[in-house]
């Protein structure tokens, strides 16, 4: 076990390297750099030639990137081009923000979409299962900004139902877990959480209807164990195995992918940064940011990995 | 300046100004000392919304300055309603003979927040550090022109020199980019002052939560009001919140929940609003032009009559209502109407609206229309594109100017690009046209988008004149206004003329205001005045 997370850790150094060669040529390769994205749109060519060696964008590529590199090995990752302040401090100024929605939306993720799942499959044909399918198909396929607004038209809208009306329309509220950031986080929180709800409810039930026709959960009843005790405790666990996979990759998206939701919510994370940083050519910025993703992403996925012989002990690693 | 300016003052580009800001309705409890029983006094927090962090609160290392910078700093002078320049941290000031040297005598017994003294020696420090290699200022250093020094006559007066007179030095001055800085403050917290940022305003700064909010409170000592406002002392208010509320649906929802307290509202949005109570509008014209620049070195757009063909088919009435909302007035010149300079006397020396005469043009230009009603040359059929950014209104003005193009049997497609690719893509001079715009409150301006030296960057339009270069040359150099006024009227004349742009419209703004907020006034271009605002507070 220990040798094999070794393995995956130094395997992870190639991908996260190879990551970060392929942002750099490509945040070089698209047109106009951060220096004529910085200075007013009428600068004379001195002053702008005069930012770049204040930079070093003037140097070769080569030089940059090796540059950028060396910074990095030395836990230095850069300062933004655009704000002057270390790229370190511009995220985990926001990232805490952006971890807490992303939890709080994988527990309503997982709540929903693995709860509905298991009843559609146990109840196969029902009305229940219908409905779930017909829900879940619906918040796949609706767009977040569009769940976003009904979420606030209704319960953040003091003069349509006041009844309602909870949260406040957008921002964060108070201390961690306090009342007042409970009502600013609901609606962010389900927004973002509802899709991968769906997706984890679809992917629960037929997960569950494929061990519910193994032999062992035969065996399980034929001893006469209580049917809920046959599905919680026999099947649920095993058709956990892939719905993990995808709430991995799901973790991932979400972190990633809160962008659109932190912006109608306004919520302080760290999603706009990255792509405000590309409309900015703000290299170090996106370096930083793509840096980081692909470092969750990586260590998420090898969590995930590492989980499969929790939730089967046949799976072993060496 | 002391002044509030909703929209943040970006270079050039107009698709930056449109901002956020609103605010919450007296939610913080008032001084306990003030609070007697029953009487209202005057105060509260006015709130604003915000899109994105404001860059750094230093003005000299940020590429816009907005509203926050706006209410920490003053500035040397204000500019007026009027469109004049008064004083304000520079008590007065006088011009030498040959335009080279300016005095400014300043105001005595001011200080920054820190408790520093405003002297003269903060003055040479400011205009100094702008220009300073190691600042690496993205905006404030060319703001000083030719800047030569500062000498520091005693400590309440100063001589700036330059190598060469340069005119738009007073609007510059009335930016926070050049706002006097305490030379203490920003040598001891050196990168740390952009987050923590020490001025004379007339608000002093509390905390900033990156993408949350950023909190101010009422400098008590403030003096520097103007002479048209009513309140002659601290300003009213005890506090100003600017919350980040960067999408455009939650920034309305949050004016109305009372959340925030003024917003400039969205061009679809507006007949709504007016229509429900509890608001109060102000109305402004943004300090720039929409314009549609054609590249004047490549066929056959070099030949003017081609330019002047084309302006002919612009139906800008019909661009403001299918296109805009009626969020904008028509504009027939380089200059918007709240901006000095402006002239809508030369109307009459562009090309208005005449299809006919557009045909005429294009026939002394050579060209025949075939039998499908499309203009031709040699065979080859006269085409159009335009470029211009992603983002609303241009892809939707750029429609409607193509429609109106079309109309003279001309082909005209559209290509879109984001903000830095297009920008990038403009001096190679490979485009047609492009649809673009700017935002600047002096004539000055031209000079950065038509001058012949230029062309290698902000000449959009690769248009080179000699006559139309020494103008603009002399717009610069020319301190005396009235002078100046008459130089900037040839300049435009020339420009209408020749066509390399193609005026089209300038910007309106409808800004919407809680009534709990009382005496707010805003100048021609949208700055908003707060000198006389205030909340009741119990």
């Amino acid at each position: 076990m220990g040798r094999y997370v070794l393995r995956r850790l130094l395997l992870a150094i190639p991908t996260i390297l190879g990551i970060s060669v392929l942002t750099f040529l490509m945040a070089h390769a698209a047109p106009g750099d951060p220096i004529s994205v910085l200075v007013p749109d009428y600068a004379s060519a001195e002053d702008i030639a005069r930012l770049r060696a204040a930079y070093g964008l003037d140097q070769p590529l080569p030089v940059q990137f090796w540059t950028y590199l060396v910074n990095l090995a030395h836990g230095n990752w850069g300062t933004s081009i655009r704000t002057g302040r270390p790229i370190l401090e511009e995220i985990f100024t926001r990232f805490p923000a952006t971890v807490e929605l992303t939890v709080v939306a994988l527990l309503v993720a997982v709540a929903i979409g693995v709860t509905a799942g298991t009843i559609a499959a146990v109840r196969r044909g029902s009305a229940a299962d219908y409905i779930t399918m017909l829900l879940s198909m619906l918040w796949v396929a609706m767009p977040s900004f569009v769940l976003a607004l009904l979420l606030q038209l209704l319960f953040a809208n003091k003069q349509g139902l006041p009844m309602l009306a909870f949260a406040p329309s957008s921002g964060r509220a108070g201390p961690v877990l306090s009342a007042a950031w409970w009502a600013s986080i609901a609606l962010p929180a389900f927004t973002l959480g509802a899709r991968a709800a769906a997706i984890l409810a679809r992917l629960t039930r037929s997960s569950v209807l494929d061990v519910l026709r193994q032999d062992y959960v035969r065996t399980a009843r034929a001893k006469g164990l209580q049917e809920w005790t046959v599905i919680i405790k026999h099947a649920l666990r095993n058709a956990m195995i892939p719905v993990v996979t995808v709430l991995g990759l799901q973790l991932g998206g979400l972190l990633g992918g809160a962008f659109l939701t932190e912006i109608i919510f306004a919520w302080p994370g760290v999603g706009r940064l990255g792509v405000t940083a590309v409309f900015n050519r703000d290299l170090p910025l996106i370096q930083g940011t793509v840096l980081l993703v692909s470092i969750i992403f990586v260590g998420v996925n090898l969590l995930v990995d590492l989980s499969y012989s929790l939730l089967d002990p046949k799976v072993k690693y060496s | 300046m002391q002044h509030l300016r909703i929209r943040t003052v970006a270079g050039a580009m107009l698709a930056a100004l449109l901002v956020v800001v609103t605010g919450c309705a007296g939610k913080n409890p008032p001084d306990a000392a003030s609070a007697t029983s029953g009487a209202n006094r005057k105060g509260g927090t006015f709130t604003f919304a915000y899109g994105s962090d404001p860059t750094s609160l230093d003005p000299e290392k940020t590429p816009d300055v907005g509203a926050v910078h706006s209410l920490i700093y003053d500035t040397l002078v204000v500019k007026g309603p009027d469109r004049k320049y008064y004083p304000a941290l520079a008590e007065k000031w006088q011009v030498s003979p040959d335009g080279k040297v300016i005095t400014f005598n300043l105001k005595q017994g001011v200080k920054f927040h820190n408790g520093e003294p405003f002297n003269a020696e903060s003055v040479k420090f400011t205009f100094d550090r702008a220009v300073a290699k190691e600042t690496k200022s993205p905006q404030s250093g060319g703001f000083m022109g030719p800047y030569e020094k500062t000498e520091i006559v005693n400590d309440y007066e100063v001589k700036v020199y330059f190598k060469e007179p340069y005119a738009p030095i007073f609007q510059n001055l009335s930016t926070s980019f050049l706002a006097p800085l305490p030379p203490k403050a920003v040598k001891e917290k050196g990168d740390a002052f952009g987050r923590e940022p020490v001025g004379t305003g007339a608000f002093k700064f509390v905390k900033w939560q990156n993408s949350d909010s950023i909190v101010l409170e009422k400098n008590p000592d403030w003096t520097q009001s103007p002479d048209w406002a009513t309140n002659k002392g601290a300003m009213l208010f005890d506090r100003v919140v600017f919350k980040h509320v960067p999408d455009e649906n939650s920034q309305l929802l949050a004016l109305q929940n009372g959340e925030i307290d003024v917003l400039d509202i969205p061009g679809p949005q507006v007949e709504a609003i007016r229509k429900s109570p509890g608001y109060q509008f102000l109305e402004s014209t943004a300090a720039g032009v929409v314009y549609l620049g054609i590249n004047s070195q490549k066929a056959p757009f070099s030949d003017p009559k081609v330019r002047q063909a084309i302006a002919s088919t612009i139906d800008r009435d019909e661009l403001v209502t299918n296109g805009l909302f009626g969020l904008a007035v028509a504009n027939y010149t380089p200059i918007s109407p709240s901006v000095w300079g402006y002239d809508e006397g030369l109307k009459s020396k562009g090309w208005p609206l005449d299809l006919a005469k557009a045909g005429q043009l294009l026939t002394e230009a050579g060209f025949t229309k075939n039998a499908a009603g499309k203009w031709e040359k040699g065979g080859k059929p006269l085409t159009f594109e335009i470029m211009t950014y992603t983002s609303q209104p241009y892809p939707r003005v750029a429609e409607v100017v193509q429609n109106q193009i079309a109309k003279l049997g001309i082909t005209v497609t559209i290509k879109t690009l984001e903000s830095a690719s297009l920008l990038a893509a403009t001096p190679k001079g490979e485009h047609d046209s492009v649809l673009i715009a700017y935002g600047w409150s002096d004539p000055d301006i031209l000079f950065n988008f038509l001058h012949s030296s230029r062309l290698a960057n902000s000449n959009r339009v690769h248009y080179v004149n000699s006559d139309l270069d020494k103008l603009l040359e002399q717009g610069r150099v020319t301190l005396n206004l009235d002078d100046r006024l008459k130089v900037y009227q040839q300049a435009q004349t020339h420009i209408l003329q020749n066509a390399p742009w193609v005026p089209l419209y300038t910007n309106k703004y409808i800004t919407a205001v809680r009534n709990e907020v009382k005496g707010i006034k805003n100048a021609p271009d949208g700055t908003l005045y707060l000198y006389d605002a205030y909340k009741d507070v119990k």
